[in-house]
């Protein structure tokens, strides 16, 4: 069976846990809405085409839409590594979970070119933290 | 390139499902009575598409794919859904019309009931036997990939079947036979409404057939649960009365499109929930899912044979696209009539009388005990990635590898990992808008705001989506443990009890 091996591409959700991972100290929360994170992963596709090569976008609504990085997300949340914070469920709040997933699951599959691109689009998504 | 090649087999698919020339006496308009919409008047024109090929051929596709082995009486068909997909579209384009007409307002005109009719009657054509059952396999092949790469024709990433109908309608074949209907419609209408590509100024155009509020979706929530028995209804008056046409200011930029009354916002709930209902009651039911692993396993076995199956009158490999847009679904099990390969026709025998499939594995949020492992295993819960679905025919053949060392004969095409994708509502839920009329000015407050769909939809997914292992029947109890342990071993994970007991099997030691 075929395991991952250093700098080969990775999946949606294990890019989206990586970024979240790697936001910058003090910004672990960021909004739900898709009208607004699903932008700035457009906005980085070109500056971060290593990683960013497999993920579609759709610009027929009213904002960019991916439905892979939709997907991703919701991955995250129904295994419970990403939670929201309560009481209006209207941020993502990166937790000692994904962190955990992260560091013992996909940080080793990174090479040096996608671990800078995760951190560019981290320092982007902080923005709107 | 590849987009190229499948544009000139579409060309020649057109070609073998188009007349030469309409009727030479003409059609004439026609009745048609069915059981959720009642008698409907289809005018001689779309009557000279509707008795071609072309559209006839979804008199054999199942609207729910295999889902009849499961709902006896969800034996309804894509032809079926057409017809209630334009008497729904019609229905909300008049009532669009005759909101505009008291304002004196000409956005929506009887003009454009035409494009929209049409467009309608060729949204589904592109469906392939089986409906979504083969669109999962078909999605993944490299022109289906490569069409919806950014920068090529489709990088908007429509559903497949959308993608086809649409190179359908734009085929030179077809346009030669739309013009010799001698209709007045502009052909170049249709795969914008078909795609749900139309400009920020017409949004409101292509949202009749391709939004939360569209017609087909209208007709498949009715449809697909009246046939399998599920009580669930759409408050239509109240739609039609809530529903008109805004011009709603977005991140700065302006779009015209459908939006509804926060009056009248319970049928959009409707719509929303009823969705999202089908999918674990009708759609991701595990018998369903173990019906279209068997039909994803016949398929995997005939792409293996070197000299392909005879399906109708084609040969065929299913390599390519068109293979799965040439067949019906009573011409694809035929083949297993008529097949002399042993293995095939048990496979297809298993299926036609309903020697299912059996869940091995329960996976989900209660049966994997790490989150992390459920994590890396909802990885591979994205049907429209090649890459998931190798890796989970590399788990399901392994598996298998293992079995036959043991002496256990099974094949590689009856044992599968199954992550359905989960449905999804955020989208919607931001996209569609709600307004508040305040005298001379609206106020507009996004789906989210009003009803929270998407927790609940959440909610369903951390709770209720359900993944699988499935196996033949009789083996269940030998594969178990070998299943338990590829699982165990790839994901770093411990299944618990209820992974096996879910499956009404015993806990292997």
């Amino acid at each position: 069976m075929e395991t991952k091996i250093k700098g080969q591409s990775l999946f949606p959700t294990e890019i989206v846990a990586s970024v979240l991972s790697n936001l910058p100290k003090g910004k672990d929360h960021i909004p739900t809405e898709l009208r607004k994170i699903h932008p700035v992963f457009f906005m980085m596709r070109n500056k971060c085409k290593n990683i960013m090569k497999n993920i579609d976008f759709d610009n027929r609504g009213t904002f960019v839409y991916s439905h892979s990085l939709d997907q991703a997300f919701s991955n995250l949340e129904t295994s419970k590594v990403l939670s929201r914070t309560n009481p209006n469920l209207e941020n993502f709040e990166v937790t000692e979970a994904l962190n955990r997933y992260y560091r013992d699951r996909i940080k080793y599959k990174l090479d040096k070119v996608q671990l800078i691109e995760v951190k560019l689009i981290a320092k982007e998504l902080s923005k709107i933290a | 390139m590849s987009l190229d090649r499948l544009k000139s087999k579409i060309e020649e698919f057109v070609d073998e499902h188009l007349p030469k020339e309409p009727p030479p006496r003409g059609s004439r308009s026609k009745i048609i009575h069915e059981c959720i919409w009642g008698t409907n008047l289809f005018s001689k024109d779309e009557i000279n598409f509707i008795d071609t090929r072309l559209l006839q051929r979804l008199r054999r596709i199942h609207q729910t794919g295999l889902a009849y082995f499961t709902y006896p009486t969800a034996i309804h068909t894509r032809f079926d859904h057409t017809l209630g997909t334009i008497i729904q579209c019609s229905r909300l384009t008049d009532e669009l019309i005759r909101k505009q007409k008291l304002r004196n307002e000409e956005l929506l005109t009887k003009e454009h009931i035409l494009p929209l009719r049409l467009s309608a009657l060729f949204h589904d054509c592109g469906h392939g036997i089986f409906s979504h059952t083969s669109e999962e396999l078909y999605a993944l092949l490299n022109e289906i990939q490569e069409a919806t790469m950014e920068g090529n024709e489709f990088e908007n990433s429509p559903q497949p079947h959308e993608l086809l109908s649409s190179l359908i309608v734009q085929s030179e074949r077809f346009k030669l036979y739309f013009n010799k209907v001698g209709l007045d419609c502009d052909v170049a209408q249709l795969p914008k409404c078909i795609t749900g590509n139309e400009s920020d100024s017409r949004k409101y155009i292509s949202d009749i057939l391709y939004s939360i509020f569209d017609g087909d979706k209208i007709d498949y929530i009715h449809r697909d649960a009246h046939f399998s028995g599920l009580p669930l209804r759409i408050d239509l008056d109240r739609l039609w009365y809530g529903i008109d046409i805004k011009e709603i200011p977005i991140g700065g930029k302006k779009y015209t499109k459908l939006s509804i009354s926060h009056t009248a916002t319970e049928p959009l709930e409707q719509i929303m929930f009823h969705r999202t209902m089908l999918y674990p009651t009708l759609y991701q039911h595990q018998k369903v899912r173990s019906c279209d692993c068997m039909f994803k396993g016949i398929i995997e076995y005939i792409r293996k044979m070197s000299s392909g199956v005879k399906m109708g009158n084609k040969i065929v490999t299913f390599k390519n696209v068109e293979d799965f847009l040439y067949g019906t679904d009573d011409e694809f099990l035929n083949i297993g009539m008529n097949t002399n390969d042993a293995n095939l026709k048990r496979l297809f025998e298993n299926l036609l009388y309903r020697k299912l499939f059996h869940r091995v594995i329960l996976i989900s949020a209660r049966t994997v005990a790490d989150e992390a492992a459920y994590a890396e295993m909802l990885n591979f819960r994205n049907d429209k990635s090649p890459e998931a679905y190798k890796e989970r025919r590399n788990i399901a053949e392994e598996i298998c590898r293992q079995a036959n060392n043991k002496g256990i004969k099974v094949l590689p095409e009856e044992i599968w990992l199954d992550l359905p994708e989960n449905v999804k509502s955020s989208r919607d839920a931001e996209e569609a808008f709600v307004f508040v009329n305040h005298d001379t000015k609206d106020e507009f407050i996004p789906a989210k705001d009003i009803f929270p769909i998407s927790d609940w939809v959440r909610q369903i997914d951390i709770h209720k989506w359900e993944g699988s292992l499935f196996a033949p029947a009789e083996l269940q109890e030998k594969i178990a443990p070998i299943a338990k342990d590829v699982i165990e071993n790839r994901f770093k994970c411990h299944l618990t009890e209820e992974a096996f007991t879910g499956c009404h099997g015993t806990v292997p030691a």
